[in-house]
C-alpha cells in the first residue's frame, strides 16, 4: 500500500485529508508539527509527503530540506496559502515535486499525487493565478 | 431566559429573535438563547417529520418562513450558515459545504462547512474552478437534462450513466457527466444544489449522505433548490448594497479630493491676483479671515441656518472676490495717486469680470453672484447694479465690509494705511450708507474680542487645515 504523510498544523485539515486518502486506499500518516513529521519520515519512510509551508513550530522549507537530506528521492508536495513566485522557486530548488496554493482543487491534488507516484518528474504548480 | 422561552411558541418567534437580536448583535447573550430555541424547534432526529407528507409540509413551511426573511439579509454569510444549519439539522447529513463564487480568485471557494471529524471539509481549504465539471454542468444549465429540481444527486447520476437513460444521446455530455461523478466523489458529495440568481451561478451547496442512510426525496431536492435560489437572491442583494456603498464612498472621496483641489485652485487664483498688485499682497487671505470673524458674531442670520454650506461659500467668495482684477491692466492696478474717471470705470468692472470668470462653473453659480455684488452699497449707490439692503446677498454685504476694512488698514497706491481703530471709525460712519449696519456691528464686536487681526501671511496650509476642521465639525 502506498504510504502518504500529511503535514499540516490545522487539525481539521489533517482529519479531512486522512479520511480522504484512506478512502482511496492509502496508508496515511499525519503530523501537526515539524518534529512529529521528521519522526514519521525516519520511521515509516512515506512514499509521498504533503507539506504545509507555514507551520507554527517550524518553517516548511526547513522540513523540506531535512526530508531531502534523509531521502533525496522523497516526493514532497508543498501545500500553502502563500502564492509567492519566489517561495515556489525556492521549493522547486530544494527538490519539491509540486507547489499547490490553497484553497486547492481536490482533482489537482489527486493528479499530483498519482502522477508523482507513477514516476512522473515534471514540476507542478497549481493555483498560480490565485491571489 | 425563561420568559423568552415561554414567549417563543412558534417558529416565527424563534426566527424574529434570531434575526433581530442575534444578527443585529444587540444582545450578545441572545445568540445562545436563539441557538437553544432553534434546536428545540427542530426535532433532533426528525424521523417522524421526515416520514409522513404532513410532516414534509410542516418542515417546508418552517424553511420557507425562514427564507422569506432571508431576502432582507445584508450579511449573506449569516444566511448561508443558517441554511446550512437548517438543512443539516432537519435532514441529518454526514457533512455539508457551501461554495461561493469569489470574483478576485475567479473560483468557487468553500466558505462554510459542517460534519463529523474527517467528513467536514476545512473552510478555505478547497475550491472549484469555474471550468470544473460540476460548475460547468450548472452554469451551462445542463443539469436540467438530468434532474427536475436542478440539484444533482449521486445516486441518480450513477443510474443515468449505468442505464444509459439519457435525454440526449450526446457522447461528450456523457463524458462530462462521468467527470461530474468523479468530482462529486472527490468531494464526498451525495447532492449538489446550485444557487442561481437570474442566470448567474453564485454558489453551490454540497450535501453528504443522509445519516439515516435513506435517499434524498424529490420534495427535499426541490426545496433545497428553492432555498438555495432564495439564498442566491439574498447574496446578490447584499453584493448590490455593498457595491452601491462602495460607489457612494468613492463619490464621497472624489468630492473630498475635488473640493480640496478646488480650494487650492481658488487660493492659487487669489494669490495670482494678489501678486499682480504689489500693495494688496495677502489681501484675499486677510479679507477671508475678517469675513469668518465677522460671521462668528452674526450667529442668528437666517441664511446661515438655511444653508449648511454658508460659511464655506463665504470663505470661497472672500478668497475669490477680486478675481476680476485679472482683467484690469497693471498700469491702472498699480498706479500711484488718484485714478481718473475712465480708469475708475475700468476698475469698477472687476466684480462683473470676476462673476463672468466663474459663471461657466455651475457649482459656483451662487458664488459668482456674490462676487458680482460685493461692491454694492447698502443704500443702493454702489455698482454694478445699484442693489440695496436685502437685495444684496448677505455674503456680499459681509465681504464688502471686510474688503473695506482691509483696504483702509493697508497701504494703497493712493492712500497711506490707517490703524484699525481709525478704520473702524471710518466704517461706522458709513454704516447704513455703504455698509449693512448689522455687519458693521459684528465687525466691531469681533474687533473688540481681538478676532480681527491684520497681521499674518497668506498661508494655504492653514486654510486647508481650517477647511478640514470645518468639514469635520459639519459632519
Amino acid at each position: 500500500m502506498t504510504k502518504i504523510l500529511l503535514v499540516d498544523d490545522e487539525i481539521d485539515v489533517c482529519d479531512f485529508m486522512l479520511r480522504f486518502f484512506e478512502e482511496r486506499n492509502f496508508e496515511v500518516f499525519s503530523a501537526t508539527s515539524g518534529n512529529e513529521a521528521m519522526l514519521i519520515i525516519e520511521r515509516d519512510r512515506p512514499d509521498i509527503i504533503l507539506l504545509d509551508i507555514r507551520m507554527k513550530d517550524k518553517d516548511g522549507m526547513e522540513i523540506l530540506r531535512s526530508i531531502k537530506n534523509i531521502n533525496a528521492e522523497a516526493k514532497v508536495v508543498m501545500v500553502t496559502c502563500v502564492n509567492d513566485e519566489r517561495e515556489m522557486a525556492k521549493a522547486k530548488d530544494l527538490g519539491a515535486s509540486a507547489y499547490i496554493t490553497k484553497p486547492l482543487i481536490l482533482g489537482d491534488l489527486m493528479e499530483v499525487v498519482l502522477s508523482n507516484l507513477g514516476g512522473r518528474r515534471n514540476f507542478f504548480h497549481f493555483g498560480r493565478n490565485l491571489r | 431566559m425563561h420568559n423568552i422561552d415561554n414567549d417563543c411558541t412558534n417558529w416565527k418567534d424563534v426566527e424574529s429573535l434570531f434575526f433581530n437580536k442575534v444578527l443585529k448583535k444587540t444582545d450578545p447573550k441572545a445568540s445562545y438563547k436563539a441557538k437553544d430555541l432553534l434546536n428545540e424547534h427542530i426535532p433532533p432526529e426528525g424521523e417522524k417529520l421526515r416520514e409522513g407528507r404532513g410532516a414534509i409540509a410542516d418542515y417546508q413551511e418552517a424553511i420557507f418562513n425562514a427564507s422569506r426573511s432571508m431576502i432582507r439579509f445584508k450579511k449573506p454569510q449569516h444566511l448561508i450558515k443558517m441554511i446550512d444549519k437548517i438543512i443539516n439539522e432537519k435532514v441529518g447529513v454526514t457533512h455539508s459545504a457551501v461554495l461561493l463564487y469569489d470574483t478576485e480568485k475567479n473560483s468557487y471557494i468553500l466558505v462554510d462547512s459542517k460534519g463529523a471529524k474527517g467528513k467536514k471539509i476545512p473552510v478555505g481549504y478547497v475550491r472549484l474552478d469555474p471550468k470544473s465539471p460540476v460548475i460547468s454542468l450548472f452554469s451551462e444549465k445542463k443539469n436540467q437534462f438530468i434532474s427536475e429540481s436542478g440539484a444533482i444527486d449521486l445516486r441518480g447520476l450513477k443510474w443515468i450513466l449505468e442505464s444509459g437513460q439519457l435525454l440526449t444521446k450526446d457522447a461528450s455530455f456523457h463524458n462530462a457527466l462521468r467527470l461530474v461523478l468523479k468530482e462529486m466523489e472527490l468531494l464526498d458529495a451525495e447532492l449538489c444544489v446550485p444557487c442561481f440568481f437570474k442566470r448567474e451561478l453564485l454558489g453551490i451547496l454540497i450535501l453528504g449522505k443522509k445519516i439515516s442512510g435513506k435517499e434524498f426525496l424529490r420534495e427535499e431536492m426541490n426545496l433545497f433548490t428553492t432555498l438555495a435560489n432564495d439564498a442566491a437572491m439574498a447574496i446578490a442583494n447584499a453584493k448590490l448594497i455593498d457595491s452601491l456603498q462602495k460607489k457612494v464612498d468613492e463619490v464621497g472621496h472624489l468630492y473630498e479630493r475635488e473640493h480640496a483641489l478646488f480650494i487650492n485652485t481658488a487660493i492659487a487664483l487669489a494669490t495670482a491676483v494678489d501678486a499682480r498688485d504689489a500693495y494688496t499682497y495677502g489681501h484675499a487671505e486677510r479679507v477671508t479671515r475678517y469675513c469668518l470673524a465677522i460671521v462668528e458674531e452674526m450667529s442668528n442670520i437666517p441664511e446661515a441656518r438655511a444653508n449648511g454650506r454658508f460659511k464655506e461659500m463665504l470663505r470661497i467668495t472672500a478668497l475669490l472676490h477680486d478675481i476680476g482684477k485679472i482683467g484690469i491692466p497693471d498700469s491702472i492696478l498699480n498706479k500711484k495717486g488718484k485714478l481718473n474717471t475712465a480708469e475708475k470705470k475700468i476698475v469698477e468692472k472687476h466684480p462683473e469680470i470676476g462673476a463672468a470668470i466663474l459663471a461657466p462653473i455651475p457649482e459656483l453659480s451662487d458664488i459668482s453672484k456674490f462676487i458680482r455684488f460685493h461692491q454694492e452699497w447698502y443704500n443702493g449707490n454702489g455698482y454694478p447694479s445699484g442693489l440695496k439692503r436685502d437685495e444684496i446677498p448677505v455674503i456680499a454685504r459681509i465681504v464688502s465690509v471686510a474688503d473695506a476694512f482691509d483696504a483702509i488698514t493697508s497701504d494703497r497706491p493712493y492712500r497711506k494705511k490707517k490703524y484699525s481703530e481709525e478704520a473702524l471709525k471710518e466704517i461706522k460712519e458709513y454704516a447704513g450708507m455703504q455698509f449693512d449696519p448689522q455687519v458693521v456691528d459684528a465687525l466691531v464686536r469681533a474687533h473688540n474680542k481681538g478676532n480681527i487681526n491684520n497681521m499674518g501671511q497668506f498661508d494655504p496650509q492653514a486654510i486647508n487645515e481650517f477647511m478640514k476642521a470645518y468639514r469635520k465639525r459639519k459632519d
